[in-house]
């Protein structure tokens, strides 16, 4: 059997194809209006957020480097970018950075093949996020989802600011060496 | 200039995406130069794009899809690619040579959920680049021999008859057809036995011998 990839969907949406926009919107709108959510906080702004995302995902569909990483993750960072933008002149207060990491992954409907694989690595990021010190895990929600700077992460948290950068590249450094070595042991 | 070892204080904020102005511009001209600090930030990037798949999904507002739809819609015109028409008629198409059983499969629609069949056939899409990286369309190739292939353009080819090449994966170089490009369109879907172990490129060579753009599908 052969499904529609990813990339061959992305690949359609690209050509400005209704049925591959359709099915492209379909298939990852639930993950860009949730981010969208996460940062903005607020459902007026995250759909405006969550309909330029993919706008840009239509319009940049050639600059997508399958090389580089996974449709999603491109889209995803295209979809954060554009909401830690909007929210740069009056930010609100973010969330518990724990709280937005009540991942619900039992819930979903059945899952496609690319999306079940989705879930393996999101459950193996889960896991390895899970496995860092909670002042670390808070520093990487902080800045690598909600957009604050190290300097914003030191306020927000009260602690000097060479303390948050330190935070931040420790954390991201034993996440990166947790998903390597899941990689290696497969 | 920054040295190694202020570009490594700021590389997690730089692979975060929250690195600001001038910062930022001198760390990439840093990251430019220097291999080891390339290597730290790609390594930083890798782990930090990953971090947003960890958000909780969301049901957007009743009728999101279909702006979305309109919006990009009312850019291009619209139904003159049919995009999910050349995939299926390549599916279709590496079906029949190929005695696999294909399917596309819109995953979004629960009544495309229908039983699995096999065995397995995949198609690969790939987009065709033509002059000075520009994206002017997309190829399929079907898995197997003969391999069933679909082109699609869309973009800004001059109008004419085009010579559709393809290269296998072993270097054999072989003549597929002929595309029609009418306002800027084309699209072709047919078959190929040229090669055992799948094809490597497609291009599109106009009139003039010239090679217009093509696509890399390993
Ligand atoms: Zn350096």
């Amino acid at each position: 059997m052969w499904s529609v990839s990813d990339d061959a969907l992305l690949a359609g949406l690209g050509t400005g194809d209704p049925e591959a926009a359709s099915a492209f919107v379909r298939r990852f709108q639930r993950r860009v209006f949730g981010l969208a959510m996460t940062i903005v906080g607020e459902a007026r702004a995250a759909e405006d957020v969550a309909q330029e995302a993919f706008l840009r995902a239509w319009r940049h569909a050639g600059a997508y480097d399958p090389r580089r990483g996974t449709v999603i993750t491109w889209l995803l960072t295209i979809t954060r970018n554009l909401a830690i933008d909007s929210v740069r002149v009056r930010r609100p207060l973010p969330l518990d950075p724990d709280a937005i990491l009540g991942l619900d992954l039992g819930g979903r409907e059945r899952l496609p093949d690319e999306l079940a694989t989705l879930r393996d690595d999101t459950d193996r990021l889960s896991a390895a996020m899970a496995r860092l010190p909670a002042e670390q895990r808070r520093a990487l929600v902080l800045s690598g989802l909600l957009g604050l700077t190290a300097r914003e992460v030191g306020e927000r948290e009260g602690i000097p600011l060479g303390t948050a950068k330190t935070r931040i590249r420790t954390g991201l450094l034993r996440l990166r060496a947790a998903l390597v070595s899941e990689e290696r042991a497969e | 200039m920054l040295t190694c070892a202020e570009v490594r204080d700021l590389a997690p904020e730089l692979a975060l995406g929250v690195l600001g102005g001038a910062e930022r511009a001198e760390t990439l001209a840093h990251v430019d130069d220097c291999v080891q600090c390339r290597s730290l930030v790609g390594e930083l990037t890798d782990a930090g794009e990953l971090l947003p798949l960890l958000s909780r999904e969301a049901e957007p507002p009743s009728g999101f899809e279909d702006r979305v739809l309109a919006a990009v819609g009312g850019g291009r015109k619209r139904g003159r690619l049919r995009w999910l028409a050349v995939v299926a008629a390549t599916a279709a198409a590496a079906a029949i040579v190929s005695v696999a059983t294909v399917r596309v499969v819109d995953r979004g629609r629960d009544d495309d959920r229908a039983a699995a069949v096999s065995p397995v056939s995949e198609v690969n899409s790939a987009p065709m680049v033509g002059a000075g990286g520009a994206n002017v369309g997309w190829a399929f190739a079907s898995d197997g021999r003969p391999s069933a292939v679909g082109i699609s353009v869309g973009y800004v080819l001059p109008p004419g008859s085009y010579t559709i090449k393809a290269i296998s994966a072993t270097g054999a170089t072989v003549r597929l057809g002929t595309m029609q490009v009418t306002d800027g369109y084309g699209v072709w879907t047919g078959t190929t036995k040229a090669s055992d172990d799948g094809l490597a490129v497609i291009s599109l060579v106009d009139a003039a011998g010239r090679e217009v753009c093509q696509a890399s599908l390993i």
